[in-house]
């Protein structure tokens, strides 16, 4: 069976209170690249979301509807876990909050439990001097990725994430990239330095 | 020419589809013949964004093989594309020693070419 909740009106808007940005579920992605919180709190999803296939399915397309589908190769999954963003998952048997990190168990997969609901999506806002970016290389303009990289290096060079989409099941943190940047700056030879091979068998 | 507009358009299509020729378009077959790239999602083909700003110029030749002189002008920019495209990549490649020649020259058949993979 299924459920049409286009017009549920719960899981929609964006807000940001108490450091965490909250995005409704039924957030377009086109909303998302023009929302001024999203822009402000969470920029990489606004450099996410044009990335995202054309503005046609922009238009349609969900933040909850990307997460819950959990292509390997898609780019909000990946922003969720490079941000370390909550979800929230309200069931008739109460409400649970899953790290992103938990929540991609595989391709097309996720820890979902039937009865279950995206309603909302908790990113914690960026601090000052954060650097928040996403890249990836696709064969065709709004493809999904061949490879992709979304980036968060903290103030300070600190809490550094490295998340790569397409290339594996899920998408999954680099640690030992994370860990060779962490405290450095962001310079061509610091990248380089952490080594292809090292982020391959991270 | 008698329609110069659908000349012109029949150029940028002729063009496009030799871009995705070049770039896009592969039919893959598994080991009983069954063709595998079956759908869009598959058999890629370029888009707008994939399109390049095209400036087409005519030189008028008349046939004698038609009262009015004029010829079939479709598909006219289909030939041209694919080459420009693979000599340009080979003239990227030159540098490194590898060159390609079998389209579409897809990320994998670069990379093969360089060694890569």
């Amino acid at each position: 069976m299924l459920v049409d909740i286009t017009r549920v009106a719960g899981p929609r808007g964006v807000s940001a209170s108490g450091g965490a940005l909250r995005v409704g579920a039924l957030t377009r992605h086109a909303e998302l690249a023009r929302d001024p919180l999203v822009a402000a709190h969470a920029p990489m999803l606004a450099e996410a979301a044009p990335l995202i296939a054309r503005p046609a399915i922009r238009n349609r397309g969900t933040l909850g509807g990307s997460l819950a589908t959990a292509d390997p190769a898609a780019e909000l999954p990946a922003c969720a876990v490079a941000l370390g963003a909550t979800l929230v998952l309200p069931s008739a048997r109460g409400e649970r909050r899953v790290p992103a990190e938990g929540f991609f168990t595989g391709a097309m997969s996720t820890v979902l439990a039937p009865g279950e609901v995206v309603a909302a999506v908790e990113f914690p806002v960026a601090r000052d001097g954060e650097t928040q970016r996403i890249a990836e290389i696709t064969r065709r303009s709004g493809d999904y990725a061949m490879a992709g990289l979304c980036l968060r290096h903290g103030p300070g060079m600190r809490d550094t994430r490295l998340v790569f989409f397409g290339v594996g099941d899920a998408p999954r943190p680099s640690r030992a990239a994370m860990a060779a940047l962490e405290g450095r700056p962001l310079t061509p030879e610091s990248v380089s330095s952490t080594g292809a091979s090292r982020i391959a068998a991270a | 020419m008698i329609n110069p507009l659908l000349v012109d358009e029949q150029v940028r299509g002729g063009i496009v589809q030799g871009i995705g020729g070049a770039l896009y378009g592969h039919c893959l077959y598994d080991g009983r013949g069954n063709l595998l790239t079956t759908t869009m999602a598959d058999h890629l083909v370029p888009m707008s964004a994939e399109m390049p700003d095209m400036h087409v110029g005519h030189v008028e030749t008349p046939t004698r093989e038609s009262l009015l002189g004029a010829k079939g002008a479709g598909e006219a920019g289909t030939a041209g594309a694919p080459a420009a495209i693979m000599n340009a990549i080979n003239d990227a490649l030159r540098p490194l020693g590898a060159r390609v020649t079998a389209q579409p020259f897809t990320p994998a058949r670069i990379l093969a070419a360089l060694g890569k993979v």
